[in-house]
């Protein structure tokens, strides 16, 4: 196979790859949103909690 | 090579596996007290370190984590390098490892942890002698770089321990953690600015304090950020949960047509950002050799002043972090956004063919769970078959995507990085599911048989 066939192939699988491709619906996206986000405050907050304590004994 | 290697892998320490399996509990309490211990270690200064220093990986901190000015100054920096040059050697077959055979598997991990810790000394000096971490005085000198190598070995076995002993990897987790005390710290923190005395440093008790006192509060610094960490939020969550489903059927039966009972989801970020996170350290790289090649007196890669790059590939190589540049400098942007993208996809492909994810191999996990695909014969050639249909196009457009997103990200100026936000986001949402998994096979041992552990 050429170069180019093999590019072109690569450019067709690539398109069905996206049109197969499942975007998320609604109560999947929230869930994701939610557990991410309360994920990223959990692991704030402890070190939110560690950065005023040494900040403030470090005084 | 090999045999000359091992007496030194056997000297390393190594941090032991777990006898028995873990319960969930127990992962919980050492992935906590790791994160714990990373933070406290993350608030150690640098004993004889200079006031007037500034961070020259100021805009890649979120990627290498670790925290400026600490004994953790170098964070995961050294470890991320130490794979990066595995990986091209396994990639490239310059190093010939079959990763699924368990002595292969142990001669990549001690070498890791060899370079690893040769990275630690080796970008502890650079950084000290080059003068881009300047010392009190000269007398200061090699305390600094003790005190650096303590911290990234330190690093290295926290990291062992994350990855046999709790949940996700310890490279991971330290990530996630920087990039949220950054934006709670950020947003919250509540003690007086050290740049306005009397104003709440966080934005938002900042921006409260100047209303309530009648002063108007300058929205560029205090709520833009934030309103881009939102937004880049929301973008990031939803690429993380789109995803390229195959139907299959449980196996044993002679005739189609019983209906899917489940769809074997592969991810639409299939390398997840394991590219970003290697491009950030290979531009990390480029700037520390940067500061080699000027002390030397060729400034091939570029001038740096004052711990920033200015001239040269290193100053287009610098990530660029606000919207301003687009019209400052074009070029510079579309340089950097060119070359970012190009090895996001290197390094998807290369993460991919090392870490198992390859169409061979999940065909394999596939075919021995018992799974088939509807209206197919259900070997493993045929499996095989179809994953190569999937997996080389999502690896590749996944990459360039991933990379795309970082790259849009940096430029909104969010708080804790656009580029920190994208892989804390994936970061956290992969912890969750595997704990979510992990609590579910604790609750049915029966499940754990199936899913063949």
């Amino acid at each position: 196979m050429s170069y180019k066939e093999s590019i072109l192939e690569f450019i067709e699988k690539s398109r069905r790859v996206l049109k197969v491709s499942k975007k998320p619906d609604r109560e999947e996206y929230f869930t994701v949103a939610k557990v991410t986000g309360i994920g990223i405050i959990i692991i704030g907050v402890i070190g939110l909690i560690i950065t005023l304590m040494t900040q403030i004994l470090g005084k | 090579m090999r045999e000359k290697l091992d007496p030194i892998f056997s000297i390393i320490p190594e941090v032991k596996r777990p006898e028995y399996r873990q319960t969930f509990k127990e992962k919980l309490k050492w992935t906590g007290i790791i994160l714990i211990l990373y933070f406290f270690l993350g608030q150690i200064p640098l004993y004889g370190l200079s006031p007037t220093a500034v961070d020259q990986f100021a805009q890649l901190r979120a990627v290498i984590a670790g925290n400026f000015g600490s004994i953790l100054t170098l964070g995961i920096g050294p470890i991320v390098s130490a794979s990066i040059i595995l990986q091209l050697l396994v990639g490239g077959k310059l190093l010939k490892l079959d990763l699924s055979r368990h002595e292969d598997k142990a001669f990549f991990q001690g070498t890791q942890k060899l370079l690893a810790i040769i990275f630690t000394v080796f970008e502890a000096a650079i950084l000290v002698l080059t003068g881009a971490l300047t010392p009190l005085s000269s007398a200061f000198t090699g305390i600094l770089i003790l005190q650096m190598t303590i911290g990234g070995v330190l690093i290295i076995f926290l990291d062992e321990v994350v990855s046999k002993w709790g949940f996700g990897s310890g490279v991971g987790l330290f990530i996630a953690a920087g990039v949220s005390q950054q934006i709670m710290v950020g947003a919250f923190n509540p003690l007086p600015s050290p740049a306005q005395p009397g104003v709440p440093a966080g934005r938002i008790p900042g921006f409260l304090y100047l209303l309530a006192t009648g002063q108007s509060p300058d929205i560029q610094y205090y709520i833009i950020p934030i309103l881009a960490l939102i937004f880049v939020f929301l973008i990031v969550v939803y690429a993380e949960s789109m995803r390229v489903e195959i139907p299959l059927t449980m196996g044993g039966g002679k005739r189609w047509g019983r209906g899917p009972i489940g769809k074997y989801p592969l991810r639409f970020v299939y390398a997840s950002n394991m590219p970003v996170i290697l491009t950030s350290a290979l531009l990390l790289n480029v700037q520390l050799m940067a500061n080699v090649f000027q002390k030397m007196g060729h400034p091939i890669l570029g001038e740096v002043s004052r711990g920033q790059a200015i001239s040269g590939i290193a100053y287009l190589l610098t990530p660029p972090r606000s919207i301003d540049i687009l019209y400052l400098d074009p070029f510079k942007v579309i340089f950097y956004a060119i070359v970012f993208i190009g090895f996001s996809i290197l390094f998807a492909w290369l993460w991919i063919e090392i870490s198992g994810l390859g169409p061979r191999e999940v065909a394999k996990q596939l075919y021995q769970m018992g799974l088939q695909i509807p209206g197919f014969r259900s070997t493993k050639k045929q499996f095989e078959r179809i994953l190569k249909r999937y997996i080389p196009p999502l690896t590749i457009i996944g990459g360039a995507f991933v990379g795309f997103l970082a790259f849009i990200a940096d430029l909104t100026g969010a708080l804790g990085g656009g580029t920190g936000v994208l892989l804390t986001v994936g970061i956290v949402y992969r912890l969750y599911e595997e704990i979510a998994q992990e609590q579910l096979m604790d609750m049915h041992p029966m499940l754990r048989r199936f899913l063949g552990e």
